[in-house]
């Protein structure tokens, strides 16, 4: 039995390895048009561009985490520290898949001064857990002497009472909900004086001007020009410029930046158990090893 | 030049020294004596780096291709009985062509930074150097391995026995510290991304590398031969973690 669990398993492991190693060299070829590996029979057939979530990934280690489990209940493992670095890891696997099956991750994008409302929402129940978020402030904290960050923090104001501060690598917990602090990234604003009105607008955008649509597309760093879009029709404007466009005088200027925090929003649900069933297989693989040195 | 290249090429002055006298004395007494000193070199080279970079050398490729020579002198140093008396010259060896590597690699990777937010945080400190005690007891196996290899035919069953003890011995070191820097890394992740485990290359290459040593605990009739093949398909992994990933593929890990 012993062996031929362990040949079962040994298979099982190469399958994964070698799948594993050839995922690394896909990264979503699928999703990139004409990429050579797109239409590949083999790169399909194992959903080499997307192996990760694919069945085939959780399939593997399903057989692997049954095998953990069988391999102890019939005695194919020996000692009682081996028998529970099997079991541990067999719920490890469990729980993870517990964990990314009910937890729900998302990302915020928030510019200074916004906020963002977000709840729960399940068929047939009203929403749950509801939540307002506004970037108060969000600041870079440099090295002295250096123009590498040190810190990312947000100044945020929860349901507009509680004041907090997130910043990376100092997660924070507010309800049911944890809060990352992820990434950054600035959002420019402009004045755009049309025929002598005025509005602030940030790119893209789109202005109404008498009933048409004014779309702000992209400033063209070659150029040096804002490109823009009037009656479906290209235009390219220069900064401080005032242009005529089909009788509409059109001035566009840089009016500030702003930043835009991007946060990541987790459940956590089953996260801990996860800590603590790691923290109980790595004690026991330390006792396996004692032991089997000592004999 | 500065001060910090100077005692590493101090250093590595001494390490060719140990590794001369070596090979030209009976004793190995007064090679590990100038390896030593050699030693005490490499730690003062590492200190005035984590001085100017305000950290410890463990952020980028080329502080940890100062700090991995130095871990595997300390092995050799102090647990020099673990490791068997024809391949030690190989240790005092590789000591000095990684530091030569390190020093060839672009100024630009030599330069001291300080640490972005993401790595300003204490699980560096665990996470790095749990790697790094996992790489040298696995590259002390590669040895193992290869001398195994070679001598097989030659050597005595008892000696052989020995040496797989040993050989074994590092593996499970090895494996163990790999797994520490995998949950320690994954505990980081979730600290620093909201996220443990995300399939990025690095990490995925970790994983790999387990799944890799796993094997050599259930090897069915192990011999050296099987055991040997897939120490060295592991070392050949890592070593593709440590620098391929980093420069071949894409992933959240790209700084180190």
């Amino acid at each position: 039995m012993k062996n031929i669990l362990s040949k079962i398993f040994l298979i099982v492991l190469t399958v994964l390895t070698v799948l594993l190693i050839l995922s690394t060299f896909f990264p979503g070829a699928a999703t990139m048009p004409g990429s050579v590996e797109e239409g590949s029979p083999l790169v399909k057939f194992f959903h080499l561009d997307n192996f990760y979530n694919s069945y085939i990934n959780i399939g593997l280690w399903g057989i692997i985490t049954v095998l953990l489990l069988v391999s102890v209940f019939t005695g194919a493992v020996k000692t009682t520290s081996q028998k529970i670095i099997h079991i541990v890891l067999a719920l490890i696997f469990i729980v993870i898949v517990y964990e990314k099956t009910v937890n729900n991750r998302f990302y915020l994008k928030l510019t200074e001064g916004e906020t963002i409302q977000f709840a729960k929402y399940t068929p047939g129940q009203s929403p749950q857990d509801s939540l307002a978020i506004n970037l108060k402030k969000f600041e870079i904290i440099r090295h002295p002497g250096s123009r590498m960050p040190q810190a990312f923090i947000s100044h945020l104001v929860m349901n507009e009472s509680d004041t907090v501060q997130l910043a990376v690598n100092d997660p924070l917990s507010f309800r049911h909900y944890r809060f990352y602090q992820n990434a950054y990234d600035r959002k420019f604003t402009f004045n755009v004086q049309v025929n002598n009105r005025e509005f602030t607008a940030s790119l893209p955008d789109t202005i109404s001007v008498d009933n048409r649509s004014l779309i702000l597309n992209n400033f063209d760093h070659q150029t040096r020009k804002f490109v823009l879009f009037l009656n479906n029709t290209k235009h390219q404007i220069t900064p401080g410029k005032t242009v005529n466009i089909d009788g509409n005088q059109i001035t566009i200027n840089p009016k500030g930046a702003k930043f835009i925090s991007i946060i990541e929003v987790a459940e956590v649900k089953g996260v801990g158990i996860l800590l603590i069933l790691s923290l109980f297989y790595l004690l026991f693989l330390y006792i396996a090893f004692r032991k089997e040195d000592r004999k | 030049m500065s001060a910090e290249s100077i005692l590493l090429i101090l250093a590595s002055i001494f390490y060719i020294i140990s590794l001369f006298l070596f090979f030209k004395q009976d004793t190995e007494k007064n090679s590990r004596k100038v390896f030593i000193f050699g030693l005490i070199i490499h730690f003062a080279a590492l200190i005035v780096r984590s001085v100017i970079a305000k950290h410890p050398p463990f952020s980028n490729l080329y502080e940890t291709m100062i700090l991995f020579p130095f871990l595997v002198g300390i092995r050799y140093v102090f647990w020099k009985k673990q490791i068997p008396e024809d391949v030690r010259w190989l240790l005092i060896l590789l000591t000095i062509i990684l530091l030569g590597v390190a020093a060839l690699l672009p100024g630009d990777m030599k330069k001291a930074e300080p640490l972005m937010p993401a790595l300003n945080s204490i699980w560096m400190y665990i996470h790095v150097p749990a790697y790094f005690f996992g790489y040298v007891s696995i590259f002390i196996a590669v040895l193992y391995s290869i001398y195994l290899l070679i001598t097989r035919k030659k050597l005595l069953e008892s000696k052989k026995e020995h040496l797989v003890e040993k050989m074994d011995r590092e593996i499970k070191i090895g494996f163990f510290f790999l797994n520490v820097g995998l949950i320690t890394g994954a505990i980081w992740a979730y600290v620093s991304w909201g996220n443990y485990w995300s399939w990025d290359p690095k990490e995925t290459w970790a994983l790999i590398n387990i799944l890799i040593l796993t094997y050599y605990f259930h090897l069915s009739q192990p011999n050296i031969i099987k055991k040997a093949i897939v120490i060295i398909i592991a070392f050949i992994s890592i070593l593709f973690t440590y620098w391929g990933v980093s420069y071949l593929l894409i992933g959240m890990h790209s700084y180190t």
